[in-house]
């Protein structure tokens, strides 16, 4: 929270930091399954979980943290143009990137996880979990090594891998693209 | 500035150079090329490359010690500094057109008058049984990544150049053990590396051995030496070289060597004018962060010289 807090208070207004309890506000984590804290939810205007961070945007996290609540707010998304076109070939889908704060390849596989779930007007849901802290969600994927990508819990991508690649996971086939 | 920076990025214009790689060569390179005054874009499947996962450099003149990823934040700080948009996608085919280059990724297009292909080296694998099914579960090309995982384990470091010394020795600071198998009678490593690894207690070397398979069940468990003999273990580092990331340059008759590395001039040119190639992709002997670097801002002058005598304002 003060980490969040920092955010806010360097943002000149932009962002509003609200900090919930499972225990005062049950109704809000009984909705949005919030079985441990810290986690930070992402959430667009029609109710739906966009991006769910039980990681710490702390280290090489940062960055992608950050480039999440821009393109959130509005800013250019790059992805966008070629995750519309393809929308319909994209099951609801979540991907989980299993990472830690000292990974190099992380930030980037995370930065593409969160893009093209904010681009994928509410198909495509990104968690990012910090493996270090939840051990039990490492271990229950068997990942011992990071950035480890799991998408839709059946296809598993290991180190690391290019948006291409996660994009062809979603959708089991070549990518569509009309520029 | 982001891993995707949208800021500065006009997929309409033609680009006086579009550097392909998200490492120190295309980074180099890069920065050389905002300073020319050319429009300049990065296109990178990582940003970083494989030096980000190195945990020591200390021969990186100017810099007496620091990390991969702490040179790399550097590199990037730099970049910021010049205002050079990065792009995380892969550029998977060039063609022809006019005067200048049609570039098609995964997720966009791209023009640009000269190109330079700085797209690194990948890690080599071993090619045995149990090394793809246990990736990401006991087996890992990264120790930065992944050392953290095996907090007072065994593990190996297969391998016997520097960058093999050098996993072992980071992964010494948490493992219990690490054995270094390698395959030859003495490692390669630079002799302050060896020096390090020969004095560090947790680190012992098996000369001229090979391993044929690793095994496990939800995680690595041993390995099979070609001598016949199990040997348990908790993890697997594999540093065995690397190879060029080369096939878009071969696919566009880029040529390249009998090690698939781009053949380049002095001045960093390819066969193919106007794209020019540097860093662990191009055929050097010596392949390290600085020479990549060197080859990256020779590319740079050279497409600056080549946008001059195209007739190209910019």
């Amino acid at each position: 929270m003060t980490l969040l807090k920092v955010y806010e208070a360097n943002s000149n207004g932009m962002l509003t930091i609200e900090e919930l309890s499972i225990y005062d506000d049950p109704e809000f984590a009984k909705k949005y399954d919030v079985e441990r804290v810290p986690t930070i939810l992402f959430i667009d205007n029609e109710g739906r979980e966009v991006i769910r961070y039980l990681a710490a945007p702390q280290g090489g996290e940062i960055q992608p943290f950050i480039q999440a609540l821009f393109v959130f707010a509005g800013a250019p998304n790059y992805y966008e143009a070629t995750i519309k076109q393809n929308l319909e070939r994209i099951p609801p889908s979540t991907i989980r990137v299993m990472l830690t704060n000292a990974c190099p390849y992380c930030p980037n596989v995370a930065t593409v996880a969160n893009m093209f779930a904010l681009a994928s007007n509410g198909k495509i849901r990104t968690i990012i979990v910090d493996i270090m802290t939840n051990p039990d969600i490492g271990q229950y994927y068997d990942a011992s090594g990071v950035p480890y990508t799991i998408v839709n819990d059946n296809k598993t991508l290991v180190g690391m891998v290019g948006a291409n690649e996660i994009f062809r996971a979603l959708i089991g086939g070549n990518i569509n693209v009309q520029y | 500035m982001f891993n995707i920076d949208m800021e500065g990025v006009d997929f309409e214009k033609t680009y006086d150079l579009i550097v392909l790689g998200g490492g120190p060569t295309a980074i180099g390179c890069a920065i050389y090329a905002a300073r020319f005054a050319l429009n300049v874009l990065i296109v990178g499947k990582t940003f970083g490359g494989l030096i980000a996962t190195t945990h020591l450099v200390e021969n990186y003149p100017g810099i007496a010690s620091t990390s991969g990823q702490g040179l790399m934040d550097m590199f990037k700080e730099h970049m910021n500094s010049l205002s050079i948009p990065y792009i995380s996608d892969e550029i998977r085919s060039i063609e022809k057109a006019d005067d200048y280059f049609i570039l098609h990724s995964f997720f966009q297009k791209f023009k640009a008058y000269t190109v330079c292909i700085a797209t690194g080296s990948e890690r080599k694998k071993l090619g045995i049984p149990g090394e793809e099914e246990f990736a990401g579960r006991g087996v890992s090309y990264c120790a930065t990544c992944d050392g953290p995982f095996y907090k007072d384990k065994v593990v190996i470091v297969v391998g016997g150049s520097d960058s093999a010394a050098k996993e072992a020795l980071f992964l010494s600071q948490n493992v219990k053990k690490v054995y270094i198998v390698y395959r030859g009678e003495e490692i390669r490593a630079e002799p302050i590396n060896k020096k390090r690894v020969y004095e560090n207690a947790k680190i012992e070397i098996i000369y001229k051995t090979n391993i044929l398979e690793i095994k496990g069940d939800t995680s690595v468990k041993s390995v099979i030496f070609d001598k016949g003999k199990e040997f348990d273990i908790d993890g697997v580092f594999i540093e065995v070289g690397s190879i060029p990331n080369s096939d878009l340059a071969k696919r566009i008759s880029v040529k390249t060597d009998e090690k698939d590395e781009i053949i380049i001039n002095r001045k960093s040119e390819t066969n193919i004018p106007g794209i020019f190639a540097a860093g662990d992709v191009a055929d050097a002997p010596f392949k390290q962060a600085i020479t990549g670097v060197a080859e990256g801002v020779i590319a740079a002058y050279s497409a600056f010289d080549y946008l001059k005598k195209i007739n190209i304002e910019y």
